[in-house]
């Protein structure tokens, strides 16, 4: 009976618990901008142009909807910006993610992660970090989650209106 | 023991259950309250007088049924209630049945998209964007299987022609979807 009770509880408890992101807390900090899209969202942004023809506009359809999710946190402030690399340091460390490549571009450090996905141009989580502290430029994170396909990804930083999505197009695949 | 177990279940879910504001209530809590402004659209508003639409599209409008506006206004008087009102807000979004779309912004200035029911039919869509030197609006799209695909194809034919159409906070609110 016991044991029942508490797989109960156990169930109850995992129900409720969410999974953390360790980013978001980011989102409530004065000097942070952010722009979070979650999965209903990118469903329903691939749902507008599935008429066309045009095979470019399929393949951004089909980008848009194998997104989990898309978050971006930017800062100039330098304290904040500090803080940010410290959590990526340590989210690098635990999410088990493998450098992609390194750019730097205008004086800007930019570093790329993913976690493995089903295949070699597939990833299942992207992670783009951009260092401006030494230029005073924006610091920023940049989270995708999804099956994503590496090669088209850089088709994202022209839907996203912010600061370092740019960078996104720098993304090469062998 | 398992009447125990029942028992405990059912306090814990009254506890939950109660005490907690559902977003109508909200808006009907603060009808009155003179520190804010609230606007309530029926649908017949927002709907051309002309017979220029196709029935197609007289159906996608048709799933929009009202739309609800409450806006608090920021002057040395409500200046206090910025803060608190919106942590209400946000707490009912984050609970009531809601699924947060997306948001943007800064803790300052932000704004955020909810909805609830099906992505393709879409009960009602929440837009609540605030401003710490402004206040916050609060809008509400209620209908019955909305589809966003639908409709920001339908509010660009409208775009292009039709000046009879009343849109002003319609489009103000598609225009983040269509934002892309």
């Amino acid at each position: 009976m016991t044991k029942i009770l508490i797989s109960v509880l156990v169930f109850l408890m995992g129900l409720t618990a969410q999974a953390q992101d360790p980013f978001q807390k980011f989102e409530d900090m004065q000097n942070v901008a952010s722009i979070v899209v979650n999965q209903k969202m990118l469903k329903m942004l691939s749902q507008f142009d599935l008429n066309t023809d045009d095979p470019e506009m399929k393949n951004y359809v089909d980008l848009v909807n194998s997104l989990n999710d898309i978050k971006f946190y930017s800062t100039k402030d330098t304290d904040t910006a500090k803080l940010m690399r410290t959590e990526f340091n340590k989210y690098l460390g635990m999410a088990k993610l493998d450098e992609l490549m390194r750019v730097k571009d205008d004086g800007k450090n930019v570093q790329f992660y993913a976690k493995p996905g089903k295949s070699d141009d597939y990833v299942s989580e992207f992670v783009m970090f951009i260092d401006g502290i030494n230029n005073a430029d924006d610091t920023v994170i940049a989270k995708i989650t999804g099956n994503i396909n590496l090669k088209e990804i850089g088709k994202i930083a022209s839907s996203i209106n912010f600061s370092g999505s740019e960078e996104l197009k720098n993304v090469k695949v062998n | 023991m398992i009447k125990y177990v029942i028992i405990v279940f059912l306090a814990v879910m009254t506890v939950s259950c109660n005490g907690e504001q559902s977003l109508q209530e909200y808006y009907v809590d603060h009808k009155e309250n003179d520190n804010f402004v609230m606007l309530d659209v029926p649908a017949s508003l927002i709907s051309p007088k002309t017979d220029k639409l196709s029935p197609n599209q007289k159906e996608v409008l048709q799933t929009v049924k009202k739309i609800n506006i409450l806006a608090l206004l920021l002057n040395a008087e409500t200046k206090t209630l910025l803060k608190p009102e919106t942590e209400k807000v946000k707490a009912i979004l984050s609970r009531d049945g809601y699924e947060e779309l997306m948001s943007f912004g800064k803790p300052s200035q932000r704004m955020r998209l909810y909805f609830k029911g099906d992505e393709d039919a879409i009960d009602e869509v929440v837009v609540f964007a605030q401003d710490e030197s402004k206040g916050f609006v609060l809008a509400r799209v209620l209908g019955d299987n909305m589809n966003v695909a639908d409709m920001v194809k339908l509010t660009q034919t409208i775009n292009q022609d039709s000046s009879s159409f009343k849109t002003g906070q319609f489009e103000g609110i598609m225009d983040i979807f269509k934002d892309k």
